[in-house]
Formats: structure tokens, sequence, C-alpha cells
């Protein structure tokens, strides 16, 4: 799933280690997140957008969801 | 975090009393040894070293779990960087990954070999079999449990 995780981390001036910190995981989920290839449970998900005063879908893109 | 020291501490106390279990068993594995495979000596050492290697593996690996843990109850940014680890969802889907996906790979392996066995040897036919169909229970008691848990 494509997010702007990277982007608004840059912005605020943060490092991969320092998110992992603050939103409970290890460094190597917020790579995989930023790499596309791992998508954020609905809880993390809402810790990473309220971290940067976002909301979810401010953060991760919903676009290519697939609607059953 | 309070919780967690004490699952920490819980599994210390559990670890060391493993320890202790598994000391005691190398030593009367020794003296048991001696008196059981008395016809086959190649086979006693191997079944010796084959225990022995897995109990102090176990050992090996508590003693540093023990370390870890303990240093981690000593300093705060230690316990949280563990807690961290250990609850990371992205680590967790990859235990739960494994250990689905492991599973099957073996139950595909062990059917393979009981059926190939069965043209062979008896007794390891029924040993494999005996296996997989502990396996198969376990896969399906697990199954029912958490269908009905989720």
């Amino acid at each position: 799933m494509k997010t702007r995780i990277q982007e608004l981390r840059k912005k605020h001036k943060m490092s991969q280690e320092e998110l992992a910190m603050v939103v409970g995981v290890t460094r190597q989920t917020i790579t995989s997140l930023e790499g596309e290839k791992y998508t954020a449970s609905l809880i993390l998900a809402y810790k990473i957008a309220k971290n940067f005063g976002l909301t979810i879908e401010e953060v991760f893109d919903f676009s290519e969801v697939e609607e059953v | 975090m309070e919780k967690f020291k004490n699952v920490l501490n819980k599994r210390i106390v559990v670890m060391n009393t493993f320890n202790l279990l598994a000391v005691s068993f190398i030593a009367l594995s020794n003296i048991y040894r001696s008196t059981i495979y008395t016809k086959n000596v190649d086979i006693a050492d191997m079944i010796h070293g084959f225990q022995l290697g897995i109990f102090v593996g176990l050992e090996f690996m508590m003693v540093m779990f023990v370390f870890r843990y303990r240093k981690a109850l000593k300093s705060e940014t230690e316990l949280k960087k563990l807690y961290i680890e250990e609850m990371d969802e992205r680590r967790k889907l990859i235990k739960d990954k494994i250990g689905g996906t492991g599973l099957n790979i073996c139950l595909g392996g062990i059917a393979t070999a009981t059926i190939i066995s069965g043209f062979f040897n008896e007794v390891v036919f029924l040993s494999l079999m005996g296996a997989l169909i502990f396996m198969a229970l376990v896969k399906g008691i697990l199954k029912v449990y958490y269908r009905n848990k989720f």
C-alpha cells in the first residue's frame, strides 16, 4: 500500500528509528511500510497518522484497495 | 510496562527452573545410559550425544535470554526496546506465517516419507505415521480453538 510516511517523516525531520520508537514498532517495520512491502494494522496506521497530526486517509493511500 | 516486567520476571523463574532440571537430566542420563543401551555402543553414544546436545543447546539459549531479560529489567530504555521487539506487529505476522506455512510443509514432507517408508520398513512407517497423526491432530485442534476464539 502506498503511504506518505517517508515524505512526512522527512518533513518532520524524524528518523525511521525515532518514528518507530514513538509508534511502538521496530525500525524494520517502518522500512517495510515505506517500501510498500507491508500494510499497517488499523492501530498502527492510527498511531502513525496521529503522530503527524493527520487522519489515516491523509497518510495511507486507499485508492488501490480492491472492492469486493 | 509493569505487566511486561512481571512477565519477564516469570520467564526468568521458568528458565532458571528449566536449567536446573536440564542439568539434573544430563547428570542422570549419564548413569541411566550405561544400564539400558549395552547391546549397541554406537547407537547408545549417538542417542546420548543427541540428548546432551539438545539440552546443552536449550540451556545455552535460556541463559542468553535470562541475561537479556535481566539487562532489560535494569534499564527503562532496554525494557522499551525489548517490549517493542516482542510486540512488533510485522514480526508477529512473520512468526504466524512461518508457523502456518512451516507446519503445512512438515505435514507434506512427513506424509510423503510415510508413504515411501511403507515399502521398506514397518517400524519407520509406523513411527512416521504416528508423527503425522499427531501433527495433523495438533493442526486440527488449533484450527477449532482459534475459530472459536476469534
